[in-house]
């Protein structure tokens, strides 16, 4: 019976040990981030507000906090706003979980915690095991919006249509040396 | 069905023997072979599970062969009720997995946001339909034909009108694009072996869900990361069209990865999506300065819809 309580406690052991204790965070506030591109550093998280400092590409940041779309950040002696695409928050500090996670969803992993109680979740055994629910079916299609109806709550709310293009891969345009093929 | 029986035996020769995708491709043919044959010409073949209707009559959606449907899938050419026709079973599966929340303000709220978003697409006359689902794990679905979810626990993530026309734009983006029928075609090639050997399957019913596998596994199964990456961007720009603030889905992924990777509600999550952090620096590098002269959209924040 120990024997068994062990093996199950194994993976979540190789995890504990495999994971570099999280570095006590500096003096300094916030993450460690990076901007991914040119931007100016805005006094509130709006495009209309003034810009208080240029921030260029590689300036290193510390990254206080998210509204919305906007990243507020602390670099050269000044806090303010950036967009939120516009830099990286530093997280190679931070262990990269990618294959562990995998490897803790394998089908029948020992290490497998089962759901709590109460908090319902959706794994794959659920959806596997999942059966056809006409009733819900029918229910889904009595909430349906035609384009009418859609486009009536548009206007309600002031929300108009405008002209974005789609956004190309950035691998289509990126020299092919710079891509890494994951499986 | 004995004479079946050799093929079945080289199929699972095959299945032992190689996993890769010549594979597939030897089974497509192998298919193809069997099925032309057996299409409007000669006489049904013997494992055709429902064929009624007269060879040389026209093919309506409900009386499509199930061969057709095969061949349709293979060859990459669903008619959009073949597309449905999935969609449902798929949708019907995961609604048996987590029905939709009891809240029909709710319901119906999602379903004219994400219309108004789906009308940005190239499809807006698909018969869309959104939903949320009773499940505190944080996930999107998308199935062919239109149907698209969301989980109360993702709900409950979301802080705008703007972030939740994100998050649909992105499962839109898989729909339009295919993405699942694709997913469908490139490994079902051995499941719709099976169905077209398996004489015991009577409607089109069993044939579909033989096609897609377990109950609604397909949904768990994952698509490629350029799919995900691509329905980033899309759903990014289908949200900014339809006037919201386009930086909503990156402020979701955001929020999403700050959630611990150990976390039970997002291990699906993570486990059929790259990491968070991942999406953003893909966006970012997709967006670069083409949304710098964009307008200001919404976030519509004061609309959104509160869970109860």
């Amino acid at each position: 019976m120990r024997f068994w309580l062990v093996l199950l406690l194994l993976p979540s052991l190789a995890l504990a040990m495999g994971t570099p204790a999280q570095k006590p965070v500096a003096a300094a506030p916030g993450n460690p981030g990076v901007m991914l591109r040119d931007d100016a550093l805005k006094a509130s998280p709006s495009t209309a507000a003034d810009a208080v400092a240029k921030l260029g590409r590689g300036v290193k940041v510390r990254v206080l906090t998210n509204d919305g779309g906007w990243t507020q950040v602390y670099a050269a002696g000044k806090t303010g706003w950036v967009r939120i695409l516009s830099v990286k928050s530093d997280l190679s500090a931070t262990p990269n979980l990618g294959g562990l996670v995998e490897a803790g969803n394998r089908p029948h992993d020992p290490g497998k915690v089962v759901a709590v109680a109460g908090a319902r979740g959706l794994d794959e055994v659920e959806l596997k095991a999942a059966r056809f629910n006409p009733d819900e079916l029918a229910l889904l299609d009595t909430f349906v919006a035609n384009r009418a109806e859609a486009e009536q709550f548009a206007q309600l709310a002031s929300l108009t249509r405008r002209d974005v293009p789609y956004l190309p891969s950035p691998e289509s345009q990126a020299s092919p040396s710079s891509m890494s093929k994951q499986p | 069905m004995k004479r079946h029986l050799p093929w079945i035996i080289v199929t699972l020769c095959g299945i032992g023997l190689a996993q890769a995708g010549d594979f597939d491709k030897f089974l497509k043919g192998l298919i193809k072979e069997k099925l032309q044959p057996a299409a409007p010409a000669q006489p049904a073949a013997p494992a055709q599970p429902v064929a009624p209707a007269a060879p040389a009559a026209p093919v309506t959606a409900q009386q499509k062969p199930a061969d057709q449907l095969l061949k349709a899938l293979l060859s990459g050419n669903t008619s959009q009720e073949e597309e449905l026709r999935i969609g449902q079973q798929i949708s019907g599966n995961l609604l048996g997995a987590a029905p939709l929340v009891r809240d029909d303000g709710l319901q119906r709220y999602v379903n004219r946001v994400g219309r108004w978003v789906a009308l940005q697409s190239e499809r807006p006359d698909l018969p869309w339909r959104f939903g949320v689902i009773e499940s505190e794990d944080l996930n999107a679905f998308a199935a062919p034909g239109g149907y698209i979810f969301l989980t109360k626990g993702l709900y409950r993530k979301l802080k705008s009108e703007a972030e939740l026309a994100g998050v649909l734009g992105h499962e839109i983006g898989h729909v339009i694009r295919k993405h699942h029928l694709k997913l469908l075609q490139k490994s079902q090639a051995i499941a719709a072996l099976g169905s077209f050997f398996g004489s015991k399957l009577k409607n089109e019913n069993e044939i579909v869900q033989n096609l897609i596998g377990n109950g609604a596994e397909i949904v768990a199964r994952g698509l490629d990361k350029d799919a995900e990456y691509e329905a980033d961007r899309i759903g990014l720009v289908l949200s900014a069209r339809a006037g919201y603030d386009a930086y909503a889905l990156p402020a979701v992924l955001a929020e999403i990865g700050h959630v611990a990777k150990s976390d039970k509600s997002v291990s699906l999550l993570f486990k059929t999506h790259p990491l968070p952090e991942d999406r953003l620096g893909q966006l970012s590098e997709a967006v670069g300065e083409r949304l710098d002269g964009l307008a200001e959209g919404q976030s519509g924040v004061g609309r959104f819809y509160r869970l109860r």
